[in-house]
């Protein structure tokens, strides 16, 4: 008896297998996923039992990076199943090595062959390749510089440190530094220490908080959305149609988006936080502790700000991806240009991070520090 | 920019035909079983057209064309079979399969490079 494959299905949530059939199903066990990230901290953090393989469900390709962090967790092949195969399709997949592609018109007969031959005749990777691939390179002044400015900081805020220790023990019990799994550069989990600011066991209560986060919509427009429409369909010239209503792609992204919810989660005046918790975040010193991580190597002073994971998992799979690419940091782009001001709508928060990975330099990283001093002193209880 | 010939057969003088003809147009690569060329193609090679030989070790040309037509990535890939197999079911069942063209050994390599210009004309490349 052959060995069943284990597949991983991405997006299960949004969109049924597309190749329903008998043998297919014989041959693969279909594990289902909601993304690309869940895959692979399922794997990495989780020790789910290894994946063969992988299809995932989209228009457009995850960056070259989730790919080969599959590639090194064991999954091969990856596959993209997309609506229509065009040249371009075909040049993203071989640009990010995606292994298959298939479509609408791909049989199952031709899935079941193609996967099966791919998971039995594995390509011999050049490990040394791999690994330079995975691990993102900091340039060295960068990292020379990270180091000097944490150990400095870490040396002259030691009486700070002692301090705020002994008030947030003095004020609850429980322990004085924080931690929570953040993902940072090429979505590696780490540790991310704060002080503690709130009461323990708040994050049980997370739940319970969702309605009063700053990033919802308000109450009323969402109602009146979705009440006159329905999922809508693409149609022709650029125009996408839904029962009684026509919108652009421009509306239909606002549509999509509040349907989903909002994806970052920032409460204002959280009665959850203790009285010295409210002083030191509002005078950041609660984020003083990620000059460890950052002397840790975990991430740099000027970068992308590392996302939990249930914020992480649901911005990967469309083009806001690109913010994993850059290093993770305590202050960046986004914390800079609008601190304080309480209306950055989510998709400009995202926009600023794909900017800084697109386009970062030790010059830029120097102006970004001078500019974080005068929004450290911002007023706004977030 | 210069276009490559994926050309798998398991006879050395094939290929060696394969390459003095069309090297002066081509990248020639010279493959000996359709698993050796289906492992180069994995490694990210799209070659514009391939000539195959039917009957080969490992994995046989008739395997070679499902493997090819299967894929998403290289179904669109113009795929000639050059085989010495004059057999009629099995010309049909590779035509069927997939394969472009057929052409039996001993073969003109002046009507194969006409064959291939008519595949590329028919896909305005």
């Amino acid at each position: 008896m052959e060995r069943r494959y284990r597949i991983a299905w991405v997006h299960a949530q949004k969109y049924p297998f597309p190749f329903p059939d008998e043998e297919l199903e014989k041959r693969f066990e279909l594990v289902p996923f909601d993304d690309m990230v869940s895959v692979i901290y399922s794997l990495q953090e989780e020790g789910i039992e290894p994946l063969d393989g992988l299809i995932f469900f989209g228009s457009e390709p995850p960056p070259p990076q989730i790919i080969t962090k599959l590639a090194y967790l064991g999954v091969y092949p990856v596959i993209w199943k997309t609506g229509r195969i065009t040249q371009l399709n075909r040049e993203a997949s071989h640009r990010v090595k995606i292994h298959e592609l298939f479509d609408d018109s791909s049989s199952p007969e031709d899935v079941l062959r193609r996967i099966t031959y791919l998971i039995e005749h594995p390509i011999k990777l050049n490990p040394q390749e791999n690994a330079a691939e995975i691990r993102y390179r900091m340039p060295l002044i960068k990292r020379l510089f990270d180091i000097i400015v944490s150990s400095i900081a870490l040396l002259l805020l030691s009486p700070v440190f002692l301090i705020v220790a002994i008030a947030i023990r003095m004020e609850s019990k429980g322990k004085v530094f924080y931690y929570s799994w953040r993902i940072g550069t090429g979505f590696q989990a780490f540790k991310f220490y704060k002080f503690r600011s709130m009461y323990t066991g708040a994050d049980s209560r997370l739940k319970d908080l969702k309605h009063m986060n700053q990033y919802t919509q308000k109450e009323e427009e969402l109602q009146s959305d979705t009440n006159t429409l329905s999922e809508p369909t693409l149609g022709t010239n650029g125009m996408y149609y839904a029962d009684g209503r026509m919108m652009t792609e421009e509306e239909l992204r606002t549509f999509r988006k509040q349907k989903e919810g909002a994806t970052f989660i920032k409460i204002k005046d959280d009665p959850r936080v203790t009285k010295v918790g409210r002083f030191i975040r509002n005078t950041s010193i609660d984020e003083l502790p990620q000059l460890w991580n950052v002397l840790k190597g975990d991430m740099s002073i000027v970068g992308n700000r590392p996302l939990p994971l249930y914020e992480a998992e649901k911005i990967t799979t469309d083009r806001f991806a690109r913010r994993f690419l850059a290093p993770a940091g305590i202050t960046g782009l986004w914390q800079v240009t609008k601190r304080g001001k309480g209306e950055m709508s989510e998709e400009e928060r995202m926009m600023l991070d794909n900017d800084y990975a697109r386009d970062y330099s030790f010059r830029r990283d120097l102006k970004l520090i001078f500019k974080t001093i005068p929004a450290l002193l911002q007023k706004e209880n977030v | 920019m210069e276009k490559t010939l994926l050309a798998v057969d398991d006879e050395q003088s094939i290929l060696m035909i394969l390459d003095f003809v069309f090297g002066k147009k081509y990248k020639v690569v010279q493959k000996t079983n359709g698993a050796e060329a289906l492992q180069w193609m994995h490694q990210g090679n799209l070659p514009d057209v391939i000539v195959a030989d039917m009957n080969m070790p490992e994995m046989n040309g008739f395997e070679f064309i499902l493997q090819i037509r299967s894929s998403g990535l290289y179904r669109d890939i113009p795929l000639i079979m050059l085989s010495g197999n004059e057999n009629t079911a099995d010309k049909i069942k590779c035509l069927n399969a997939g394969a472009d063209d057929y052409l039996i050994k001993p073969f003109n390599p002046e009507e194969l490079e006409a064959r291939i210009n008519n595949i590329f004309r028919r896909m305005n490349r």
